[in-house]
């Protein structure tokens, strides 16, 4: 009985893996249930007794996807602590992009970019995604605003928003181009700017 | 009666081309049936297939209508850019353009790039080249101002335009997701700031850098690079 369980929890996370790599592959519109259930070697009728819907799977999609840039436990690590950390931070993602070799762009702008006024809940996924990391940008920002070392006309929510969405017109620039370094420069650029609210550029190598 | 009738095939043709262009702008290619197409433009279903054999084909035609209006600057976005304020209202228009659908979509453009997928190789060559012009259009801008020494001399123009046109395209990705312009707008000011940045104290007209919040000036190391 308890094994039945476990193993129903681990085709479970087999199914959402398969499908996250699928989505990120291919899109949300462009994958079907029935794709899914045979890549992930899944009965149909477990499958959908897991998922309801496609919706369903792709919320359950993106909430794993949360859980690991919240808890950075990802490709990511989205602790941000100095400089150093928001460099890494950029450069993991452009590795990610790399490892397949420029065909995809990031998993959740992939999925964020597929959706329209009908996919509310999505949306507030995707949205809640964008929030987390740019919460943690923003702290980043504010702390070193208090510690004197960020000017005091930076604006950090501003920063945060340019970071998410330099980050997320650099990878689709790259997938659409199959080149990382329009990625690269444009995170190169992005840097300079936000290194230069530093009190001490120097000092924000 | 020849006359007429073929009149008639130019403007359903037409008509086609701009359906499918608003529904692709909307909920993107791969959720857009030919059906949905033939309904919103209503035309007959012999008629559609009579211009466009599949949909493939129709993809590929409206794109090809987009690089169209992008080269000849009749983009609801203006790509040909002279001046400083030209490159703001380029930004600013982008954000423009999104809240006249209330910031549920995001560039026409860019929606399409990210369906390209692997075995999309059609769909994504006709990406490119758009993005291509795009960019041109704004390197040639930065190529200006170099060459007229208003801009520092070791920068890459055409790194430039990969900036300007990957922010604008997360930017108005951020916009679409969050259904909220601020975002967007905040993205592109900073975009702004940093490219401002690079210019030469002379090159910017006082009042023409009213899209920051406060002047250059008072930024602490951005100073150094505009002396």
């Amino acid at each position: 009985m308890r094994s039945r369980k476990v193993n129903g929890e681990t085709t479970r996370l087999r199914i959402i893996r398969v499908a996250a790599d699928l989505f990120h592959k291919q899109g949300i519109r462009a994958t079907s249930p029935d794709q899914i259930i045979d890549a992930s070697a899944t009965g149909k009728g477990q499958f959908y007794h897991y998922f309801k819907s496609k919706e369903g799977l792709i919320h359950e999609v993106l909430q794993a996807q949360m859980e690991a840039l919240r808890m950075s436990t990802g490709f990511v690590n989205t602790e941000i602590n100095s400089w150093q950390h928001l460099e890494h931070f950029y450069a993991a993602f452009v590795k990610l992009q790399k490892s397949f070799n420029m065909s995809r762009g990031c998993p959740i702008g992939t999925v964020g970019n597929e959706l329209n006024e009908g996919d509310e809940l999505l949306r507030n996924d995707v949205n809640l995604i964008f929030e987390i990391l740019k919460n943690k940008l923003s702290a980043f920002f504010i702390k070193e605003k208090a510690q004197g070392r960020l000017s005091a006309e930076a604006d950090e929510n501003r920063m945060a928003d340019f970071c998410i969405a330099t980050l997320q017109g650099a990878m689709l620039l790259g997938k659409i181009k199959r080149d990382a370094r329009p990625v690269e420069a444009t995170l190169k650029e992005a840097l300079l700017h936000l290194r230069r609210y530093a009190t001490n550029p120097e000092a924000a190598k | 009666m020849q006359d007429a009738r073929s009149l008639c095939s130019v403007s359903a043709r037409i008509r086609i081309l701009r359906t499918a262009a608003d529904l692709f702008h909307k909920q993107g290619v791969r959720a857009t049936t030919p059906g949905e197409i033939i309904k919103a433009s209503g035309v007959g279903k012999g008629q559609f297939y009579r211009h466009f054999k599949n949909k493939d084909i129709l993809v590929h035609e409206v794109l090809r209508s987009f690089l169209e209006a992008v080269k000849k600057d009749k983009a609801p976005v203006r790509y040909d850019v002279t001046s400083w304020q030209d490159l703001e209202n380029f930004f600013l228009s982008h954000i423009e353009f999104q809240r006249k659908f209330s910031m549920t979509r995001s560039c026409p453009i860019g929606t399409v790039g990210n369906e390209a997928n692997e075995g999309n190789d059609k769909i994504r060559e006709d990406i490119c080249l758009i993005v291509d012009v795009m960019k041109s259009k704004l390197a040639t801008f930065f190529v200006a101002e170099k060459t007229k020494g208003r801009l520092q001399k070791d920068l890459e123009p055409k790194v430039l335009a990969d900036f300007c046109v990957a922010t604008v395209q997360g930017a108005m990705l951020l916009g679409k997701v969050s259904r909220n312009s601020r975002p967007a707008e905040a993205a592109v000011r900073e975009a702004l700031l940093h490219l401002k940045s690079y210019a030469t104290h002379s090159s910017i007209e006082p009042g023409k850098c009213q899209s920051n919040r406060r002047p250059e000036t008072s930024r602490a190391g951005h100073q150094e690079i505009a002396r």
